[in-house]
C-alpha cells in the first residue's frame, strides 16, 4: 500500500472534496446521540483498533504510514466525540461557582483536544530526508559562510571549545569566517554607571579580543545592547558579507561535518532560507539528572521535538529556526531586516517572517551540534519561561493563525508549536479541579459512571495510545506530565504577564555551565510543597466524602483517582527539586573507539573506550597487567580530523578487576587542545549512535512503571533531607546550650 | 311496535328485592405481599386495608386466622391482638404446646365503614418474663394469609339511586361490581358501537380504579315476546295493566340476568345487578318511559331503579339499577358518555343530568392530567402524596407514587432532584435510620443520630433520572426508629417519644425528557396502555374486531386500558369490520386486532416473526439454545429482550389458550397488537383472565400466551425492537434508534474513518512524493 497508491492520485481536488464530505459525515456520526452502553461498546472496538493500528504503524511494518494515519483518525474521532458529548450533555451547573468551574475544566479540555488534533496533523507523516554531502561538489561553487557565535556572559572556557570546534569545520578555509559576537563587552556595558560592572565588561572585552586573536577569528561588539541576541546578530550581519550564516550559541559545539551536511540543501534549492539541525545536549537537564538518573538510557526532553515533531513540521514546510545549530541564507535574512526582535523567541519569529514570504525551511535530523542543558532547576525554569513567553508573544503580535502568505498547513504547524506553550493554564486546572468536587462539593463533571467509562476513559486511553505511537521512542510515558507540572506554576505567571502586556518581556540569557558542588533543595520547591499539601487535603476530604456520602461514591472514587494521579505526579517531581551534586564538570557520554595507550616508558595497552567527555575518558583495557605510570599518550582515530591523534592523558584510576581505566586529558599545546575537542566533540556519528541507543521503542507499561517507580523515592528523599536539616539545627542548639 | 303504557303508581311503589349475600375472601385478596407474613421481635404489627363499597352494608363478618407461633414463646406474655379500625376485636394467646392454631374472630358490623377499613395484626412475643432480647430469633409468629379468610354477609343499601351512588357500585371494594352489561338497541347506530360504548365502559371502569371490570354488550329488539305465565294459577294471565308493568321493568335483561358471569370472588358480592342502556332517544324508546324519552333534550344521563315485575308471588323481572346514557343524536350520546367519564359523582345528588356543553374534553389533555410532566417541579401534595408521620419504635415505610409519561426518555446523565422536608424528634437511639429508594434502587441513607433531633428543609438528593421509568414510579422512604439504650441490663427505654415526619411540601424536580419508547413491549402496554394512550399527543387508535361476537372482549380491553392510563381514551375506537375486506390503512396507528386463527388469516403477517393464522408460525424458544441455556443457568425469570432466530410453521389450533402478540405496524411507525383465541367465546374467557389483577401485571415481552388467570404459559421477546415517539423530536428518536442498533453507528463510523484515512494517506503520499522529487 505504501508504494503504489500515490500514482493514482491524479486529481487531488476530487480527493480533498471527498475528504471534506467524509469528514462532515463523520462529524455528523460523532454528533449523533447514542446511549452510553452503545458508546461503550463502540469505544472498546475503537480502542482495540487503535492498538492494532499502532502495532502496524511501527517503522518496520510495510504499511506503516497508512496505519499511522488510521490510528490518528480513530484517536481524533474519539477525542472529537468526547468533546461534543461534554459540550452537549455535561455542562450542567447549579450556581455561579459551579458554572465557572465547569467551564474552566471544559475550556482546558478543549485546549487539550485542539493541541492533540493539531499534533496529530503535524506528526502524521514525518519527513525523512537523505543525508547529503559536499564531497562531490566543486569547491569553487561553494558559498562563503560566516559562523557567528553570540555571547553575553558565558565563560571563556566554554567559548574557546566552541571556537576550536568551529575552526575544524570541514569546509574550505577561504570560505569560512568565524565571528565572536560579544554582547557582554559593548560600549554601553563598558561605560556603565556601575564601576564594578563596567570594569568586568572591559576585562571581558579584552579577554575575548585576546581569545579571538589567538584563534585568528573576528571579534565583534556594538555600542548598545539593543534587541538582545537578535540585535547582536543583526549588528554582525551588517558587518559581514558571506552568503550563508551559521549561528551557534556560545555552548553549542559543532561537529566537523556540520557544513558538509547542511550546505548542500542550500545549494539544491535557492528558496531555502534555513537548514536547522537538532540541539544535542551533552549533559542532562535537572529533570534528567535529578529524577531519572537515566540520561544515557532514556530519551532526552528535546528528543521528542527534534526527533519527531521537527520532522513532522518539515513535512509541512514549517520547521522553524531554533536559535542555534542552524544555517541561514543572508540574502533572505536581509529581506526581513535580519533576525526578528519583536518577541523574545527571535528564532521562531524570524522563521515565521520568512515562511510568510514563501521561503522554505529544511530540517536535517542529524545531531551535529552539542550544547549544554541548564544545570539547575532554576535555570531550566528561566529558559522555559522565556520560550513560553516568546511563543505567546508571537501568537499575540504576529497572529500566525491568520498570517498572510502562510499555507494552511504552515499555520497549523505554527499554532501547534505555539499553543503547546499555553499548557500551564490547562495543567493547573487539571491539577486543582478535583478540589472543586472533593473540597467544595461542586459537581463539575455531570456524568454517570457508565458515561465516564464510555466517553472519558476511552478518550484518555486513546490519547495516551496515540501519544505512545507518535512519540513512544522519543518520550517515555508520563514524562510530559512531569515536565508540564514542573513548569506550570512558574510559566503560568509569566504567560499572564504576556497576555496583559505582550511587549513587556525581555530576553534573559539562560545560565549554562553552573557547577553543583553540593546537594540542595531548589529554592523553587515551596510551591510544590503547597500543591502537595492541598492535594493531600483533597485526598482526605475525598475519603471522608466516600464514607459519609454513599450516594455519590462512584463519582467520589473517580475524582479521587484523578486527584491521586495528580498527587503521584507531584510527589514525583519532588525529586527534581532535590538538586544533586554533580561530580564531573563535563558529562561523559558513551563512546566505542579503539584506543592505544602508551606510557612514557614505551609500554602500550590496547583497549576500547567506554565513555568520553572533553575532560577525560574511561576505557576497558585488553590483556593482563597493571599500569604504573601516571602519564600516558592515548592514540586513536579522530574522524573529525581524518587522522590518528595522540592525546596526553593523566591516569586517574585503574580497576584491575574490571580492567577499567579512567584518564583525564592533559593537553599542553594548542594543537593538543584542538585535537581533544576534535576527538571528543566533533564527531557527529558518536552523537547519532548515542541518540539511537536511548530512543529505543519500549512498551507503554514499561515506561510508565519505570517513571512512577522512580517517582516514589523523592518524597522519602525530601523527608530525609528535612530530617537532616532539623537534626543539624537541634545538635547545633544542644552544642550551643552546652557551651 | 309495543306501545308504552302510562306508568302506574303501584308499580313504582313496588319495592325491589334486597338480597343479603354471603361471600368468603382470602386475606391475600387484600394484601399484595407474600402469602405468609412473619411477625418478629418483642412487638410487631402489620396493617392492611379492606375496602368496602359505599353501597354495601355488612351484616355479619367473621375473620378466620391460620396462625403458627414459635414454641419458645411463653403463654402469658405472648399474644396476637387483632384490631379492626383500631378497635380490638380479638386476642389470641400463643400456646407453646399448640403452636398451630386456627381462630375465628367476629368483626362487629358497626365497626365497618365505607372505603378502606384497617385490619391490624399486633403481636407481643416473649420467651421469658425478664430480659428478653428483642432481636432473638425465636421471637416469631406467622399468619398464613392465603388460608386465612374473611366471611362477609352483606346487602345493598341503595334505596334512592342517584349519581352520587354510582361510584359505590363501581368501586374496588367489597360490594363493587366486577361486570356490567351495556345494552343497546339491536340496530344501533355505528357511531355508538364504534366509539361511545367503549367510552361508557371506560367511564365505569375508571370508577373501579384497579379492579377489573368486564363488559358485555347486549341488545334488545323492538319487539318482545311476553313470558309465559302459569295459566293454571288463577290471576296469572296477561292483562293490559300487567303488560304496562312489564314494559316498565327491565324486561330486556331477562335473558342475561340468569347468565351472570362471575370473574372472581369479589364479583359474587353483587346483590343487585346494574346495567347501562346506551343509545339515542329514538333507539331507546322501546325500553324507556315516555316521560324519560320526552325529557331527553340533548346529551342525557339518568340513574333509575326499574321496578320489578311480578305476578302473584312470582318475580318474573327483578327490580334493577339502570344507568341511561342517551341523547337526541349519536353525538349527544357520545357527549353524555364523555361527561360520564369525567364527572365527579359525589356532587351530583340527582338522578338526571342534561349536558349543555363542555370544554377541555380533548383526548391529549385528559390523558396527561394525572401524569407528572417532565421539566417540572412538583410538591408531593401536588401529586396526591400525603405527609407521613411515624411514632414509636419500629420500622415504617412511606411510599410516594406518581405517574410519568409512558414514553419518558432521558439521557444517561440526566438527574432528578428530590427536595425533602422532613425531621425527627429528640431521643433517637442507635439504629435509627432513613433509607430512600427510587423504584427499589437504594439512592440515599441517613442515620437519624442527632440526640436532639433535626429538621431538614429542602434536603437535596440528586438521583440519576435513569432510575425513573415510564408509567408508575415509587419513591420509598423506609424509616426505622429505635429507642436509645438504657445502659442498664434488662432495662429498656420506651419508644413512645420517637417521632419522624415527612412533609407533603417535599418536592421532586423532574428533568426535561423526550417522548420515545422502545417497542414492542407488552410490559409497558400493561402498565400504561402505551402506545394507545400517550402523554404528548393522542393519535387515533383502534381495536379491530372481525364480528360483533368479539365486542365484549374489545369493550373489556378498552376499559382496562382506561384504568391503566388513568384517563378515558377518547380517541380509541372499536372497528367492527370483516378482516378480508379491511383496507390496509385501517390498522394505521396503534391497533389491536382481535380474532381467531381463521379470521386472522386475512391479516398480512408475513413480516412478523410469529404469525397466528390457520397455519401458524411459531418462534420456539428452543430454537435459540444459547438463550435458554443462559436463562436456565442464571435462573433468569425476567423476559428481557431476546431475539429468537428460527421459527416453525405448523398446522394446529390454539386449544384453550389465547395469544397476545405485538409487532411493528407495517402500515405506520407504530405498534400492531394481535389478540387471538380459537373461538370468540374462548377469547372472551381469556380476556377476562387477562384483565384480572394477577395476569395483567405479568404482561411482558411481545409474545404472551395464557390459558387461565393464574400465570402465562409462555412469555417471549421475539421481535426486533424499534422506537416510536413524537415526530417533532427526531433527535431523541435517533438517539434511541442508535442505542438499540449500535452496529449501524459503528459500521458508518468504520466506513467513514477508513475512507478518511485512505484519502488522507493518498494525499499525504502525494505531497511526500512531491517533496522528494524536489530533492
Amino acid at each position: 500500500m505504501d508504494s503504489s497508491p500515490h500514482e493514482n492520485v491524479s486529481n487531488p481536488v476530487q480527493y480533498i472534496g471527498a475528504l471534506l464530505l467524509a469528514s462532515v459525515l463523520l462529524g455528523a456520526i460523532l454528533l449523533a446521540p447514542m446511549d452510553a452502553i452503545g458508546q461503550l461498546f463502540a469505544s472498546l472496538l475503537v480502542l482495540i483498533s487503535i492498538s492494532w493500528c499502532s502495532k502496524e504503524a511501527q517503522h518496520t511494518q510495510p504499511h506503516q504510514h497508512f496505519f499511522r494515519i488510521l490510528a490518528l483518525v480513530l484517536g481524533t474521532a474519539l477525542t472529537t466525540r468526547y468533546l461534543l458529548w461534554r459540550g452537549l450533555y455535561t455542562l450542567t451547573y447549579t450556581d455561579i461557582f459551579s458554572l465557572v468551574a465547569v467551564w474552566l475544566l471544559f475550556i482546558a479540555e478543549i485546549y487539550a483536544g485542539i493541541t492533540s488534533v493539531l499534533g496529530a496533523i503535524v506528526n502524521a507523516f514525518p519527513l525523512s530526508r537523505p543525508l547529503l554531502t559536499l564531497k562531490d561538489i566543486d569547491t569553487e561553487r561553494l558559498p562563503s559562510v560566516d559562523v557567528m557565535i553570540p555571547t553575553y556572559n558565558e565563560d571563556i572556557d566554554i567559548l574557546e571549545v566552541t571556537i576550536r570546534a568551529a575552526k575544524i569545520l570541514d569546509y574550505p578555509k577561504d570560505k569560512l569566517f568565524i565571528h565572536l559576537l560579544d554582547d557582554g563587552g559593548t560600549d554601553q556595558k563598558i561605560n556603565a554607571s556601575n564601576e564594578t560592572a563596567a570594569a568586568a565588561a572591559k576585562k571581558r572585552r579584552s579577554n575575548l579580543q585576546a581569545l579571538c586573536k589567538k584563534h585568528d577569528i573576528d571579534y565583534h561588539t556594538r555600542a548598545k545592547n539593543e534587541f538582545a541576541k537578535a540585535g547582536n546578530v543583526n549588528s554582525a550581519i551588517g558587518n559581514t558579507s558571506s552568503d550563508l550564516i551559521v549561528i551557534l550559541d556560545a555552548d553549542h559545539v559543532p561537529t566537523s561535518d556540520f557544513l558538509d551536511r547542511t550546505v548542500p540543501w542550500m545549494l539544491k534549492n535557492e528558496n531555502v532560507f534555513l537548514v536547522q539541525t537538532p540541539h544535542f545536549m551533552a549533559n542532562p537537564d535537572p529533570v534528567e539528572r535529578n529524577y531519572f538518573s537515566a540520561f544515557t538510557r532514556m530519551p532526552s526532553e528535546n528528543d521528542m521535538f527534534y526527533g519527531t515533531i521537527q520532522k513532522g513540521l518539515d513535512y509541512w514546510g514549517s520547521s522553524f529556526f531554533c536559535g542555534s545549530a542552524a544555517l541561514m541564507r543572508r540574502a533572505h535574512l536581509e529581506l526581513v531586516g535580519g533576525i526578528s526582535g519583536e518577541s523574545i523567541t527571535e528564532d521562531a519569529e524570524t522563521a515565521l517572517d520568512l515562511h510568510k514570504l514563501g521561503y522554505e525551511s529544511v530540517y536535517v535530523d542529524r545531531p551535529m551540534v552539542s550544547g549544554l542543558a541548564p544545570e539547575t532547576f532554576d535555570a531550566f525554569i528561566q529558559q522555559r519561561m522565556r520560550w513560553a513567553q516568546g511563543m505567546t508573544q508571537i501568537l499575540l503580535l504576529k497572529k500566525p493563525f491568520k498570517a498572510e502568505g502562510l499555507k494552511w498547513y504552515q499555520r497549523v504547524g505554527y499554532m501547534s508549536s505555539i499553543l503547546f506553550w499555553l499548557f500551564p493554564f490547562a495543567r493547573i486546572i487539571f491539577l486543582l479541579m478535583p478540589l472543586a468536587y472533593l473540597v467544595f462539593g461542586l459537581q463539575v463533571y455531570h456524568a454517570s459512571m457508565l458515561e465516564i467509562l464510555a466517553y472519558t476513559i476511552p478518550h484518555v486511553v486513546a490519547t495516551y495510545m496515540i501519544s505512545t505511537m507518535l512519540f513512544g521512542r522519543t518520550r517515555w510515558p508520563l514524562v510530559s506530565e512531569i515536565y508540564e507540572i514542573l513548569q506550570c506554576a512558574f510559566t503560568l505567571k509569566a504567560l499572564i504577564k504576556v497576555f496583559v502586556k505582550p511587549r513587556e518581556p525581555s530576553f534573559v540569557v539562560t545560565p549554562k555551565g553552573e557547577s553543583l558542588d553540593k546537594t540542595f533543595v531548589s529554592p523553587l520547591a515551596n510551591v510544590f510543597y503547597w500543591l502537595i499539601l492541598i492535594l493531600l487535603f483533597a485526598f482526605f476530604t475525598g475519603v471522608y466524602k466516600f464514607i459519609s456520602e454513599p450516594l455519590s461514591r462512584e463519582l467520589t472514587v473517580v475524582v479521587m483517582l484523578w486527584n491521586g494521579f495528580n498527587l503521584l505526579l507531584l510527589m514525583s517531581v519532588l525529586s527534581v527539586l532535590l538538586e544533586r551534586k554533580q561530580v564531573r564538570s563535563q558529562s561523559r557520554l558513551p563512546a566505542t573507539n579503539n584506543v592505544v595507550l602508551r606510557t612514557q616508558k614505551g609500554q602500550a595497552w590496547v583497549g576500547d573506550l567506554v565513555d568520553l567527555s572533553i575532560g577525560g575518558a574511561r576505557m576497558k583495557l585488553k590483556g593482563e597487567g597493571a599500569l604504573f605510570s601516571d602519564q600516558a599518550k592515548l592514540t586513536t582515530w579522530c574522524e573529525a580530523l581524518n587522522k590518528n591523534v595522540h592525546l596526553p592523558v593523566t591516569v586517574l584510576n585503574y580497576d584491575s578487576k574490571l580492567s577499567l581505566l579512567r584518564v583525564q586529558f592533559s593537553p599542553s599545546t594548542e594543537k593538543e587542545h584542538s585535537e581533544v575537542v576534535a576527538f571528543a566533540l566533533a564527531d557527529s556519528r558518536r552523537w547519532m549512535s548515542f541518540q539511537r541507543r536511548r530512543t529505543r521503542a519500549i512498551t507503554y507499561w514499561y515506561g510508565a512503571k519505570h517513571v512512577l517507580s522512580v517517582g516514589l523515592k523523592p518524597a522519602l528523599l525530601h523527608f530525609l533531607h528535612a530530617l537532616d536539616i532539623a537534626g543539624k539545627k537541634i545538635s547545633h542548639k544542644i552544642s550551643s546550650a552546652k557551651e | 311496535m309495543i306501545k308504552i303504557y302510562p306508568t302506574l303508581l303501584l308499580s313504582l311503589l313496588l319495592a325491589f328485592t334486597v338480597n343479603a349475600e354471603t361471600n368468603t375472601y382470602r386475606l391475600t385478596d387484600f394484601f399484595a405481599g407474600e402469602s405468609i407474613i412473619r411477625l418478629e421481635g418483642k412487638a410487631d404489627s402489620i396493617d392492611f386495608a379492606i375496602p368496602l363499597a359505599s353501597i354495601t352494608d355488612v351484616d355479619n363478618a367473621v375473620l378466620t386466622l391460620d396462625v403458627i407461633s414459635s414454641k419458645a414463646l411463653i403463654e402469658k406474655r405472648s399474644q396476637l391482638v387483632v384490631r379492626f379500625n383500631n378497635a380490638t376485636i380479638g386476642q389470641i394467646r400463643f400456646d407453646p404446646d399448640r403452636p398451630s392454631l386456627i381462630s375465628e374472630v367476629p368483626i362487629p358490623a358497626k365497626l365497618w365503614r365505607d372505603g378502606f377499613n384497617t385490619l391490624t395484626f399486633n403481636v407481643s412475643q416473649h420467651y421469658a418474663n425478664q430480659c428478653v432480647d428483642g432481636s432473638a430469633p425465636e421471637l416469631w409468629s406467622e399468619v398464613n394469609m392465603y388460608n386465612s379468610t374473611l366471611q362477609i354477609t352483606s346487602s345493598n343499601n341503595v334505596d334512592n339511586f342517584t349519581f352520587d351512588k354510582l361510584d359505590g357500585f363501581f368501586n374496588p371494594g367489597i360490594g363493587g361490581l366486577r361486570d356490567v352489561s351495556l345494552i343497546t338497541a339491536t340496530d344501533v347506530e355505528d357511531d355508538i358501537t364504534k366509539r361511545t360504548l367503549s367510552l361508557v365502559g371506560q367511564a365505569l371502569a375508571l370508577r373501579n380504579q384497579y379492579q377489573p371490570l368486564e363488559l358485555k354488550h347486549e341488545t334488545f329488539d323492538e319487539g318482545y315476546v311476553l313470558p309465559e305465565l302459569d295459566t293454571a294459577n288463577e290471576g296469572q294471565r296477561w292483562t293490559e295493566e300487567s303488560i304496562q308493568r312489564y314494559e316498565r321493568s327491565a324486561w330486556y335483561t331477562r335473558g342475561s340476568s340468569q347468565n351472570n358471569r362471575s370473574g372472581n370472588a369479589l364479583a359474587k358480592s353483587q346483590t343487585q345487578q346494574l346495567h347501562v342502556i346506551v343509545g339515542t332517544a329514538s333507539s331507546l324508546s322501546p325500553v324507556l318511559s315516555d316521560t324519560t324519552v320526552n325529557s331527553i333534550k340533548g346529551p342525557y344521563l339518568k340513574t333509575e331503579v326499574t321496578p320489578s315485575f311480578s305476578i302473584g308471588n312470582r318475580v318474573i323481572i327483578p327490580s334493577t339499577f339502570r344507568l341511561i346514557v342517551s341523547g337526541n343524536t349519536t353525538d349527544d350520546v357520545h357527549k353524555a358518555a364523555q361527561t360520564l367519564a369525567v364527572m365527579d359523582d359525589e356532587i351530583n345528588v340527582t338522578s338526571q343530568i342534561t349536558v349543555l356543553s363542555h370544554s377541555g374534553m380533548e383526548a391529549s389533555r385528559l390523558q396527561k392530567q394525572l401524569i407528572a410532566a417532565p421539566d417540572t417541579a412538583y410538591e408531593f401534595q401536588d401529586l396526591g402524596i400525603s405527609a407521613a408521620r411515624f411514632r414509636d419504635e419500629g420500622d415504617f415505610s412511606k411510599r410516594a407514587s406518581f405517574l410519568l409519561p409512558a414514553d419518558f426518555y432521558v439521557p444517561e446523565n440526566a438527574s432528578v432532584s428530590l427536595l425533602l422536608n422532613f425531621g425527627y424528634g429528640a431521643g433517637n437511639g442507635p439504629g435509627s435510620i432513613m433509607n430512600v429508594k427510587v423504584n427499589d434502587e437504594l439512592v440515599h441513607g441517613l442515620a437519624l443520630d442527632n440526640p436532639n433531633g433535626q429538621v431538614f428543609k429542602n434536603y437535596k438528593l440528586s438521583v440519576p433520572a435513569r432510575y425513573l421509568k415510564g408509567g408508575a414510579n415509587n419513591i420509598d422512604f423506609d424509616v426505622t426508629l429505635r429507642a436509645p439504650l438504657a445502659g442498664v441490663a434488662c432495662d429498656e427505654v420506651a419508644g413512645s417519644h420517637l417521632i419522624f415526619q415527612l412533609e407533603s411540601t417535599s418536592a421532586i424536580d423532574l428533568p426535561d425528557a423526550g417522548h420515545v419508547a422502545v417497542q414492542p413491549n407488552l410490559a409497558l402496554f400493561g402498565e400504561t396502555a402505551y402506545p394507545l394512550a400517550r402523554f404528548e399527543s393522542a393519535p387515533a387508535s383502534s381495536i379491530i374486531i372481525p364480528s360483533s361476537d368479539f365486542m365484549d372482549s374489545a369493550l373489556t380491553i378498552s376499559a382496562k386500558l382506561a384504568q391503566v392510563a388513568n384517563a378515558p381514551l377518547l380517541n380509541l375506537t372499536i372497528n367492527n369490520m370483516a378482516l378480508e375486506s379491511m383496507p390496509s390503512n385501517a390498522i394505521a396507528g396503534s391497533a389491536i386486532i382481535l380474532g381467531t386463527p381463521d379470521s386472522l388469516s386475512q391479516v398480512q403477517q408475513s413480516e412478523f416473526t410469529t404469525a397466528i393464522e390457520a397455519t401458524k408460525r411459531w418462534s420456539y424458544q428452543l430454537q435459540n439454545n444459547l438463550h435458554n441455556r443462559v436463562r436456565n443457568l442464571t435462573q433468569d425469570r425476567s423476559f428481557k429482550a431476546m431475539k429468537v432466530e428460527g421459527n416453525t410453521i405448523q398446522e394446529s389450533d390454539l386449544g384453550p389458550q389465547a395469544i397476545f402478540t405485538a409487532h411493528a405496524n407495517p402500515e405506520s411507525n407504530d405498534t400492531l397488537f394481535i389478540l387471538a383465541a380459537q373461538t370468540s367465546e374462548l377469547l372472551n374467557d381469556r380476556v377476562s383472565d387477562l384483565v384480572s389483577l394477577s395476569m395483567w401485571g405479568q404482561l411482558a415481552g411481545d409474545f404472551f400466551a395464557w390459558s387461565d388467570s393464574r400465570a402465562p404459559s409462555l412469555v417471549m421477546q421475539v421481535n426486533e425492537t424499534y422506537e416510536i415517539g413524537e415526530s417533532d423530536d427526531a433527535w431523541l428518536q435517533l438517539r434511541l434508534w442508535l442505542s438499540n442498533n449500535p452496529w449501524y453507528w459503528l459500521v458508518g463510523f468504520v466506513v467513514l474513518v477508513f475512507s478518511i484515512s485512505l484519502l488522507i494517506y493518498l494525499l499525504l503520499k502525494r505531497r511526500n512524493k512531491k517533496v522528494q522529487d524536489s530533492w
